[in-house]
């Protein structure tokens, strides 16, 4: 099945380089196609990781999609029209990625691509402008996807927003003066530990040691005796959703008895599974109101119903819900009342218009005139004991 | 100096569990002289067979590693009758048998990443290993298990090679092929003892990676290529020299961030490595080669 899947998707770039090469692609605007009259359907592209180590993460998003857009289309669609979510696999890596995109654009003629994983977004936004083609991000936060592309909208919430907040909280709160930071060595890790520490120095704390690790380690015993020796009181560790666990846990044994901090990646089942009590107390960003909040709730029962299984990245996921059950709906509502068509242009000129969104999974919605998002940060616990990520703080 | 040491110490307890591989490795390798990098396919597996058994199955962790052993001992020999004994037979170069080996290794682990999924999965579940400070550094008690293993079984492989009918008749293949034939030895039942020996040898150290840190489909690539790292500094033409050379290995890959940002960690030690070998290309215990074929 998989081997058909992948035959498939070799044809399709095959057919999307033939069709680049005699200048169909490049002649007719993939936007424009659709742009001009209420399509039969509307067309979403979404590329995630489905192979890969991140491929875990990457399925759940794409489950997600497919469940938001059935809920729509079981609504009747937007205004009778269906809505078609073509998925196609990044493997988390740039290239793959745009490949993946470019056989959306050339061959699906979609004007919107609904991605994610920072280094799959810088390197595919130039792309969506030259395509103009509306580039969303669900779930990448490196800082430096603002302003990345003229026609890309980041739906998910960059690292300056939630971990500035975290930082300062550090010092002011929880009266953390040595800080240390354990980051995974991409755009997002390097992004995400500039950003703690500047606003950690700038509120009066120290960073005594900045140790990385390469994405797919397993092993982090010489960064561990580097974090002992250099006796921090508190730790960030912005790295990815496998990773994290196994620093957590490499840490602990190494008699490492710092706070930890991270980002929404520490709220995944492997946190528990994995670190165990190792993990217990670690205070983490999450851009998604708690889980026994109504609209949080109502997400993780359907996906549970729907699956037969419980969510990962449960926060990831509540945006690609939102995106897809309400923000795209509306917007391409919006445009068609309006006028606009179905084009990337008028659907992100609706969305910046709209601004304002009642997602329910993830918490009210603001745009910003920069394409990027304003939402409430949260600051979670992970309780071991009770098998819980339970809510700390509202971080203002 | 604390954080010395306690680099050091890690890298003792890194190049022990690269030891039980480089002397499978190294073993095969000196015997037979064969570059088996399907060694990695067979480390690879003896991981995840073990995770299987205890997790899906729920068995004594002691049961799953004799039964995986039995496995991995027969799966090594396996690979030496069904693939590599026709290629000998065939006349096949070095060079073929070397890619033979590299297409099962590749084979294996996607077949894993298949079956299993690309995702890292551990055996020691959530369990948060203990420790206690021994002067300046911290010691874990999987640490000392590690360390107690793999010293056991180095003991074990060298009183087998000393004392034993089939270890003498491996020394005596290793130091001179021709010789020994001359006077009896059977190549090819020496060569399956030694792939099982060296398949039988894989799970103690996949089982302490599975503890330690965690099993990956892929693993076994880097695992086999640090193995085959050790056997050059080692020696190659010595049967245990890999031992050593692991430990050399693991030293070198922790002290290498002493003074500076673990991101250059691989980068420094394989610098250190490629010095030592321009420099002693012959390794701490190998013989002089005047040519050697791959």
């Amino acid at each position: 099945m998989r081997s058909v899947r992948a035959a498939r998707r070799k044809w399709g770039y095959v057919a999307a380089a033939v069709l680049l090469a005699l200048g169909v692609a490049g002649g007719a605007a993939p936007a424009a196609a659709q742009s001009a009259a209420t399509p039969e359907e509307y067309k979403i592209g979404f590329t995630t990781p489905l192979t890969g180590t991140n491929a875990p993460f990457g399925r759940a998003f794409a489950e997600t999609a497919r469940m938001a857009t059935d809920d729509v289309n079981a609504r009747g669609g937007v205004d009778g029209v269906k809505i078609r979510l073509i998925v196609e696999d990044t493997a988390a890596d740039p290239k793959q990625g745009i490949a993946a995109f470019q056989k959306l654009v050339s061959v699906d003629r979609v004007p919107i691509v609904s991605s994610a994983w920072s280094t799959v977004i810088m390197a595919t936004a130039p792309v969506a402008d030259r395509e103009k083609v509306l580039l969303i991000n669900h779930g990448a936060n490196a800082p430096s996807i603002r302003g990345a592309g003229k026609l890309l909208i980041s739906f998910f919430p960059l690292a300056d927003l939630d971990i500035k907040h975290l930082a300062r909280y550090a010092v002011t709160k929880l009266g953390k003066k040595r800080g240390a930071i354990m980051f995974v060595n991409n755009d997002t890790g390097r992004l995400n530990a500039k950003v703690f520490q500047e606003n950690f120095e700038a509120a009066g704390g120290k960073i005594v040691a900045v140790e990385s690790h390469e994405a797919d380690a397993i092993e982090f015993g010489a960064q561990a005796a580097k974090m002992r020796a250099a006796q921090p009181d508190i730790i960030h560790i912005p790295s990815l959703v496998q990773e994290a666990p196994r620093i957590v846990k490499q840490f602990r044994e190494m008699g490492i008895k710092a706070q930890f901090t991270s980002y929404s990646v520490a709220e995944s089942k492997e946190m528990l599974s994995v670190a165990g009590e190792a993990s217990d107390g670690l205070l983490y960003t999450s851009l998604a109101p708690p889980a026994d909040q109504p609209g949080p709730k109502a997400f993780i029962d359907r996906y549970k119903a729907t699956y037969q299984k419980d969510p990962v990245a449960t926060a990831y996921l509540m945006y690609v819900w939102d995106l897809h059950n309400t923000i795209l709906p509306e917007a391409i509502r919006y445009a068609k009342k309006q006028g606009w068509g179905y084009s990337g242009e008028a659907i992100r000129r609706a969305i910046l218009t709209q601004k304002t969104y009642d997602t329910k999974a993830s918490g009210k919605t603001v745009f910003e005139d920069d394409g990027t998002v304003n939402k409430v940060v949260y600051l979670k616990r992970v309780n071991v004991k009770e098998k819980k990520f339970e809510y700390a703080a509202t971080l203002e | 100096m604390g954080l010395l040491l306690q680099l050091l110490f890690n890298g003792v307890v890194v190049g022990a569990v690269y030891g039980l591989l480089a002397v499978g490795f190294g073993l095969i390798f000196t015997t037979t002289r064969i570059f088996h990098f399907a060694h990695g396919a067979v480390y690879t597996l003896a991981g995840y067979i073990v995770y299987s058994l205890t997790t899906t199955l729920g068995w004594p962790l002691a049961v799953a590693i004799v039964l995986a052993m039995g496995i991995c001992g027969v799966l090594s020999g396996g690979i030496e009758v069904a693939i590599y004994r026709p290629l000998r037979a065939r006349g096949a170069s070095p060079l073929v048998v070397l890619i033979a080996s590299l297409s099962i290794l590749m084979l294996a682990q996607n077949l894993l990443a298949i079956f299993y999924g690309n995702e890292i999965r551990s055996l020691a579940g959530a369990v948060v290993f203990s420790g206690f400070e021994a002067g300046p550094i911290w010691v874990t008690s999987i640490q000392l298990v590690t360390i107690a293993t793999c010293g056991a079984l180095f003991g074990l492989l060298k009183l087998f090679l000393r004392y034993s009918r089939y270890g003498k008749i491996i020394r005596a293949l290793a130091n001179n092929y021709e010789a020994a034939r001359i006077i009896g030895a059977d190549p090819d039942r020496t060569f399956l003892v030694t792939f099982v020996i060296g398949g039988i040898l894989v799970v103690p150290a996949a089982v302490l990676v599975g503890m330690l840190t965690g099993l990956k489909p892929f693993g076994g690539t880097s695992a086999v290529l640090v193995a085959a790292i050790a056997v050059i500094v080692g020696g190659m033409g010595s049967i245990m020299g890999a031992a050593p050379g692991a430990l050399i290995v693991g030293i070198s890959e922790n002290l290498a961030v002493w003074r500076i940002a673990t991101e250059w960690q691989t980068a420094v030690a394989f610098s250190v490595l490629l010095l030592f070998i321009i420099f002693k290309p012959t390794g701490f215990f190998g013989q002089r080669v005047r040519k050697m074929e791959v």
